[in-house]
């Protein structure tokens, strides 16, 4: 999906994505590290709730555009969720409409079917060097563990 | 418009009746003039203004005002809203400076006077500040400006008004044949406090509300993601469009349309 949202910062203009889920939830995002994943524990319901609005009285959403002085918040309906993309008023609108309806499409096949995004090549993850070490058993897993014949050995 | 018929100085000379009338529009005296055939000279006077014009064979042939003379003067004294239209002895002019017909006269003064307002409603709008609600009457015109299919032919009929903020005509789902801007749906202004200013087509009351709280939403969306200043909202589906703009007087403008609508000179217009 990683992939997926990096491929539309090569529309000129575009700033960063984010995925909701169709309950609101952040899904996965490509956008500078000043906007933390807290901000989109509002600001998702924020958005589903903003596009039911507008479809009150009316047919399901496609595509919505907030257009603010400075900037644009383009958001697409994909199966299962939502793409929302942050770009500046200047954007080739033709191009990062073309480009979302690709993405989306592809966001929607790993929506509805996420064993899909773990078909897909991916990069490897990188080697976690400063993780925590997995906790250590218990004493009573030990005791469950350690068996002789079949017995439990305490 | 008042208006009576000078009696002459000596009265048994005068034949017919004299009048006196309230409340006449100046283009209802003019026709009724035009209509009699008769060559006479009828001073208008409105406030400071004072102006002439010259019927001869059921057309205006001449006028005169302080700054002009010919057609221009007749738009300016056809322009004047309020007054005193009477009968006098002026001179006949020794030119007559208009050839067009009166009912054309009228027509291009109509047309004259309704852009006059036009600009003059503009300016009000741009002259607003932003804490102050919007004057009701331009706002509620431009909400049937957007609704109407007729601005054209309204533009050129004289006295006619759509009504202001009582009249709330439903309108058919698509309306006028081939102008993005005439085949809006329904369109609905709300005020900053969330009054409806006006509303027009079906489902414009929803509309109102929908606008509201979307324009709340998104200024909200906008605020946790950095993103200042909301101007406009659209949303598009398969069969419809929804511009929601938010003017810099406070008030929010929603609309519906066919999603073939051409939404462009709405966009231009505020800016978005």
């Amino acid at each position: 999906m990683q992939s997926a949202l990096k491929a539309l910062r090569d529309i000129q203009g575009v700033f960063g994505s984010f995925v909701l889920t169709s309950s609101g939830e952040l899904l996965d995002k490509d956008l500078p590290a000043v906007f933390h994943d807290e901000v989109f524990l509002e600001t998702g319901p924020r958005i589903m709730r903003l596009c039911e609005a507008i479809e009150h009285g009316g047919e399901a959403l496609d595509s919505l555009v907030l257009r603010f002085a400075d900037h644009k918040l383009h958001v697409r309906r994909s199966r299962g969720g939502l793409l929302c993309v942050i770009t500046d008023v200047g954007t080739n609108v033709p191009a990062l409409r073309m480009a979302l309806a690709l993405v989306a499409r592809r966001l929607g096949n790993v929506l509805s079917d996420p064993t899909e995004e773990a078909a897909t090549p991916s990069e490897p993850p990188p080697p976690q060097r400063d993780s925590v070490p997995p906790p250590l058993s218990t004493r009573a897993d030990k005791r469950q563990s350690q068996t002789y014949r079949g017995r439990p050995v305490l | 418009m008042n208006a009576h018929r000078e009696v002459a100085s000596s009265p048994e000379n005068s034949v017919g009746f004299a009048a006196n009338l309230k409340h006449a529009s100046l283009t209802d005296l003019v026709q009724m003039h035009c209509l009699g055939g008769a060559q006479c000279v009828a001073r208008i006077t409105s406030g400071e203004h004072v102006g002439y014009l010259y019927f001869r064979g059921g057309n205006i042939v001449h006028a005169m005002s302080a700054s002009h003379v010919g057609e221009s003067a007749a738009l300016e004294i056809l322009g004047w809203n309020t007054g005193v239209f009477e009968l006098c002895n002026a001179g006949w002019p020794d030119s007559e400076s208009i050839q067009a017909a009166s009912p054309t006269l009228l027509l291009r003064a109509a047309h004259a006077r309704d852009e006059s307002n036009r600009k003059h409603r503009n300016l009000v709008r741009l002259a607003v500040p932003r804490s102050e609600p919007p004057p009701a009457r331009a706002e509620a015109s431009a909400v049937s400006e957007l609704t109407s299919p007729f601005n054209e032919e309204r533009a050129a009929m004289p006295d006619r008004h759509d009504g202001g903020l009582e009249s709330r005509v439903t309108l058919p789902p698509t309306l006028g044949p081939q102008s993005g801007v005439t085949r809006v749906q329904a369109a609905a202004r709300v005020d900053a406090h969330g009054n409806v200013i006006s509303s027009r087509g079906l489902g414009s009351e929803e509309l109102a509300g929908v606008s509201a709280l979307s324009v709340r939403l998104a200024q909200l969306v906008g605020e946790s993601l950095g993103l200042d200043r909301l101007l406009a909202v659209e949303g598009a589906s398969p069969s419809q469009r929804t511009l929601i703009v938010l003017e810099k007087s406070g008030s929010i403008l929603g609309m519906r349309a066919p999603s073939d609508a051409d939404l462009a000179s709405v966009r231009e217009r505020y800016g978005v």
